[in-house]
């Protein structure tokens, strides 16, 4: 029995093996962040809805005792888009007025068009924003909005996202399958940029011929100013922003053919909006909650609590299952996502004896070789031991070797599929994935790929004396209050708002939408900051200009209500209107901005604090917990 | 299994159901079983605390929404379903039966819980239906033959008949067809030239929904589909008539089984089959026969609180087919049952191709039909996936264990198919039912059983152009109380326009369950004259 000590990156992954001081470095902040997320998970939404807040089923893993025996638990999900088959394809129930093919559904998922030529009209249509207690197509052409999410690949939102490598006969040669998730590579930026560059590097070549390879330079990983078009320095690191949306990880398809100067696209981490770590955890928390209309309906659990997309694999099985873990069958536990919190690719089956694969009968073999030898873990583990357990997390890979490797999870980050160059070497290098088969039919759409394996996460339920009370659904409250939403530096704010993401539907969506939770750093002694907070005012038409407070130091208690004096907001002016989705948000809503000058006292104690808006005349709500973390003096300008 | 039946068994499981079965006792029906400590199956299941046991233990809850849990529980079912029945009791296992007599050869003549369910001919029918206990009677239709005195009970549960047409009339728009597979108007034959034979069977959950709403009859099920509840069968707990009233119809919550049989002409291969007497009457067969069966396929669906699309599970002997890999790298068994390694092009009548599907003959064609006895040639298309084949390794591990010549040892689970959003059926729904967003370990969920879907192992079934069992089990309909309904098997060569029109007019839907159209059957076909014979009293 233990308290965790720290949170792990996903998947373990130690990126700088070589660097302990670096990789410590990563742990603190990494561990930092997750616990702050957890925390906001916690409080949930006490300002502008009722019966989601105060989550304390939902457990932080830092100051919870976690027994030896609390097992951790699978929640396992189907990694191709269903909202795709929901909303679009023929069969669905209820029924779409769309009626998309097999074929285009996967011709959709792997470009963002259903057909050729690829513009806005052969993109995503027009769905009905009524999905409650089920999707109604009634009023979906005065109701409705635009297919999302929104952005390059915004479609693929179970978590996993793809993109796909063709040769010029447009045959697939390579799908890069990714789960990481933005905030870890946000945070390995702020350590090493050039940690990230090599990576990027080493990972979208792996495996691939010299001719296809690509030279990823720091330029091109830089958040630039859409008006000067230079980087943009982060304040807190002194070093150019990083662009989640930057030319090696963005869209579906990744150009490796023709002139290397033009080559572009490419998958490292996730993208689609909602495809964040910190929605993730507040889907969980939010899930723990019991509720009155019954527990085991994905769909009403979905509508009654609030949480994540209806009609995905991924989010109400989730909810669902940690709903159930909280349940328990007897006795009631608390519960949390296992250390190390992450989203995993699992492998596909590719047991001789039982694999829906196999390779087109013109090809020659290398000795021993399988269809698995396509599939190439680059980032993550085909297994993992659970330090609670001492055992593997348990899962449903089936190794066709390994013994130790049966009924096991997989810790996938980033899997590569492509034709092994030893392969190639006996063929005439002309193979491409077409000479692969699923279910007798060739891969000509990555997302044929994607059908065959899942997305997993792990819970941990804890079991506890106490009873989860069943709570009715979530509603609106009599009183609103402000509730803030991002804290960030008014310079990175400004560049990420004012750019725009292409998408294929042509809806306008700001990269903003694309930035994080990652707490805010500032030092002690530090004035004068510029920073943006965003928030959902109560007076949504004309936000007065409110007053804005830090909470003390709130790690081990999110419900935390003291203002810390060390900490003065002074607000700049009016609110903003601005339109963006908040990260772990699938569309675009209005919300405000408040421009902010921060300053920190000498005496302001060391630890992450939340924040709290109010409007003249209201009476003060709770802090958001975890959105800004003074560090001692000196150290960020060390990092700098 | 139900708590209805509650018998002194059931009291002495309270007092020696052990503390580490306190979990599993609310995923499983109270049990009565008397072997407190039953052998455990080595598997991790993906699910706290879910383990298999070699035991009648009846999971009445999806243990967890992982392939692997709903696999164990498919297993789990599978031993409680295939236990030794009660004599006395149908459709409850004997608790005296213990774990080494799982599958024992020498207990071949018992029958098995779900041999004991009720036949579905003897649920819909004219009234009076009959009772849960009554015995399983030898159809109006054998009357005809000569030998009809001749032929004795096959078991003590009644006659176990099987046979080539409908029990209710002869005709050709019969349903409850027993050699004719599923939505292609074909036939099955296997290597030894025999036809394979199918039964439907419903547990007591099911059959007390059924006839304490009256379910029996077209109108009745128009009425129970459009009432406060809908026709929504029972999941165990939390159940409710038509007019929405609590109702209790058992805890296991409603079970619906199809069995597929073949004449084993072999007695060399009883020893490996799960076998059993039946009463069978085949196209070429002059007069009615009794014959040894043995167990090629079953499926087994099942209701639960968590599993309102049900869960589909399906089982076959592991001798019946190899894949196209196994014959591709020669790893074939000495023989299948539906399969034949020396298959001659030359000589076959289907040249040898895989899964061919017999056509019958068009009315008044009397020659060139394609012929009852030729053998069909195989292939299982689908490979049975990693979490089922590693489930199956360890199950048969404990049962070799505890039994080396148990028959079921030779019986594999080939995948489940389970719904990822259960949601109940609403009053007044109609075809096609929500599908629950149903998952499988096998892509585009292509689950077959290689004797009950032979010509649709990779069926992409319209209006929801999806494989698996729900694609097509979504429009499943009520009987038609004014024409003929939907009937399934005709959907699939409708038309486009024809199937658009036909969904335009959606039909009440059923719960995902085709028997409620054998209603319809019964008001077309039977006539008051109807007596049965062979009564075993």
């Amino acid at each position: 029995m233990a308290f965790l000590e720290y949170f792990q990156p996903p998947a373990n992954q130690n990126d700088f093996p070589n660097d302990p001081n670096k990789h410590q470095e990563l742990l603190d902040f990494w561990t930092t962040n997750v616990s702050g997320w957890i925390n906001q998970a916690i409080v949930g939404n006490p300002w502008n809805v009722t019966n989601a807040s105060n989550q304390t089923f939902f457990y932080n893993p830092l100051y919870t005792i976690i027994p030896n025996t609390a097992a951790a638990a699978q929640i396992p999900w189907n990694a191709f888009p269903n909202r795709l088959s929901q909303y679009l394809k023929a069969g669905a129930n209820p029924a779409n007025p769309y009626n998309k093919s097999d074929a285009q559904i996967l011709q959709l998922a792997d470009s963002g068009y259903w057909q050729k030529p690829e513009t806005p009209a052969n993109s995503f249509p027009k769905i009905p924003t009524d999905l409650c207690p089920q999707v109604d197509w009634s009023n979906y052409q005065t109701n409705g909005h635009i297919y999302g999410p929104y952005g390059p690949r915004g479609w693929q939102d179970e978590y996993c996202e793809w993109s796909v490598t063709r040769d010029s006969n447009n045959n697939i040669i390579r799908i890069d399958f990714v789960c990481e998730n933005s905030e870890y590579w946000h945070v390995l930026w702020k350590i090493d940029p050039e940690k990230v560059r090599e990576l990027y590097e080493e990972t979208l070549n792996y495996g691939v011929p010299p001719q296809q390879q690509i030279s990823v330079a720091l330029e091109d990983l830089q958040l630039l100013d859409p008006e000067t078009n230079q980087p943009v320095i982060d304040p807190e690191t002194k070093n150019p922003a990083y662009n989640p949306l930057n030319k090696w990880n963005s869209g579906p398809i990744s150009v490796r053919t023709g002139d290397s100067r033009q080559f572009s696209g490419g998958a490292m981490h996730l993208t689609s909006t909602p495809n964040t770590l910190q929605t993730e955890l507040g889907l969980a928390g939010a899930a723990t909650v019991q509720r009155q209309i019954g527990n085991s309906d994905p769909q009403k659990l979905i509508c009654c609590s609030q949480y994540g997309q209806a009609y995905r694999n991924s989010d109400p099985t989730i909810g669902r299952s940690v709903n159930q873990a909280v349940q328990g069958q007897g006795n009631a536990n608390i519960a949390c996502l296992a250390d190390p919190v992450g989203l995993y690719i699992q492998m596909p089956d590719f047991n001789p004896e039982s694999t829906s694969y196999s390779v087109s009968s013109q090809v020659k073999l290398p000795e021993g070789a399988t269809v698995g030898d396509c599939w190439q873990i680059v980032r993550g583990q085909k297994s993992l031991v659970d330090s609670v357990t001492n055992e593997p997390f348990p899962g449903e890979y089936y190794d066709p070797v390994d013994p130790n490797l049966q009924g096991v999870g997989n810790f996938i980050l980033h899997a590569v599929f492509q034709i092994p160059q030893s392969w190639q070497n006996l063929n005439d290098n002309k193979l491409t994935l077409s000479d692969i088969l699923i279910q007798n039919q060739p891969i000509i759409w990555a997302g044929q790929v994607a059908r065959t394996f899942n997305m997993s996460l792990y819970a941990r339920p804890i079991p506890t004396t106490n009873t989860p009370p069943a709570l009715d659904c979530v509603g609106t409250p009599t009183t609103l209050a402000n509730q803030p939403l991002q804290l960030i530096y008014a310079d990175l704010w400004n560049a990420y708002y004012n750019t725009s993401e292409p998408n294929p539907a042509g809806q306008l969506m700001p990269l903003a939408s694309n930035t994080t939770f990652i707490i805010t750093r500032v030092e002690q002694n530090q004035s004068g900051i510029q920073v943006v907070l965003t928030y959902a005012p109560v007076n949504s038409a004309s936000p007065p200009i409110p007053t804005v407070e830090f909470s003390t130091v709130d790690d081990q208690n999110p419900n935390n209500q003291s203002v810390d004096s060390q900490i003065a907001a002074k607000v700049l002016g009016q609110p903003t209107l601005v339109s963006y989705a908040v990260p772990g948000n699938s569309y675009p809503s209005d919300y405000y901005a408040l421009s902010l000058e921060l300053d920190i006292t000498s005496e302001a104690a060391v630890g992450v604090r939340g924040v709290r808006i109010t409007d003249p005349g209201q009476i003060p709500a709770a802090f958001a917990p975890s959105v800004l973390n003074v560090v001692a003096a000196g150290t960020l300008s060390v990092n700098s | 299994m139900g708590k209805r039946n509650v018998d002194f068994w059931t009291t002495r499981l309270i007092s020696v159901y052990v503390v580490g079965c306190l979990l599993l006792s609310l995923i499983f029906t109270p049990q009565a079983y008397a072997q407190t400590t039953p052998p455990v199956v080595n598997f991790n299941c993906n699910a706290v605390g879910f383990k298999v046991q070699i035991a009648p233990i009846n999971p009445t809850q999806i243990p967890a929404f992982s392939q692997s849990a709903v696999n164990c529980m498919a297993w789990q079912t599978f031993i409680a379903l295939n236990w030794k029945a009660n004599p006395q009791n149908p459709g409850q296992p004997d608790l005296t039966a213990t774990a080494e007599q799982f599958g024992d050869p020498a207990d071949s003549t018992d029958l098995v819980v779900w041999e004991s369910y009720k036949d579905v001919s003897d649920v819909f029918r004219p009234n009076p239906v009959k009772s849960w206990k009554s015995p399983q009677l030898l159809p109006e239709s054998f009357r005809q033959f000569k030998n009809i005195a001749d032929l004795t009970p096959t078991s003590n549960f009644g006659f176990r008949p099987l046979t080539a047409t409908s029990k209710f009339a002869d005709g050709p728009d019969f349903i409850l067809d027993e050699t004719t597979q599923a939505f292609t108007n074909s036939w099955l034959t296997a290597q030894n030239q025999s036809l394979t034979f199918y039964e439907i069977r419903l547990n007591q959950d099911e059959y007390e929904y059924i006839t304490q709403n009256n379910l029996t009859s077209p109108q009745a099920q128009q009425s129970c589909a459009t009432g406060n509840a809908g026709l929504n069968l029972p999941s165990g707990s939390a159940d409710s008539d038509c007019a929405n009233n609590s109702a209790n119809y058992g805890s296991d919550g409603a079970i619906e089984i199809k069995a597929a049989w073949v004449e084993l002409k072999d007695s060399s291969l009883y020893p490996k089959y799960k076998i059993s007497q039946a009463i069978i009457k085949g196209p070429n067969d002059p007069e009615p026969r009794q014959a040894t069966m043995g167990l090629v396929g079953l499926h087994i669906i099942h209701k639960v609180t968590n599993g309102k699309q049900f869960v589909w599970a399906t089982f076959e002997h592991v001798d019946n087919a190899p894949t196209p890999n196994d014959i591709n790298n020669g790893n074939l068994k000495p023989s299948y049952t539906y399969y034949n390694h020396a298959c001659n092009p030359q000589t076959d009548r289907y040249q040898c191709k895989f899964n061919y599907q017999p056509q019958p003959c068009n009315a008044g064609q009397q020659t060139g039909c394609d012929p009852y006895t030729a053998p069909v040639q195989v292939v299982r298309l689908n490979p049975i996936p990693s979490p089922s084949a590693s489930l199956n390794r360890a199950v048969w591990s404990t049962i070799t264990q505890v039994n080396p010549d148990s028959v079921f040892q030779n019986y594999q689970l080939i995948d489940t198919i389970w719904p990822n959003a259960s949601s109940p059926i609403p009053p007044g729904a109609t075809t096609p039912l929500n599908d629950g967003s149903p998952q499988s370990g096998t892509p585009n969920n292509y689950v077959a059983n290689t004797t009950m879907e032979t010509y649709l192992q990779q069926a992409v079934i319209p209006p929801t152009n999806q494989g698996g069992c729900l694609s097509c089990h979504v429009l499943a309909p009520i009987a038609s109380p004014t024409k003929l309904g939907t009937k399934a098997r005709v959907l699939l060569s409708l038309p486009k326009e024809t199937l658009r029109q036909t969904q335009s007019n959606a039909p009440l839907a059923s719960d995902y369950s085709f028997v409620f159209s054998q209603a319809q059957a019964i008001a077309k076909n039977i006539q008051p004259k109807l007596q049965e014979v062979g009564s075993s009293n």
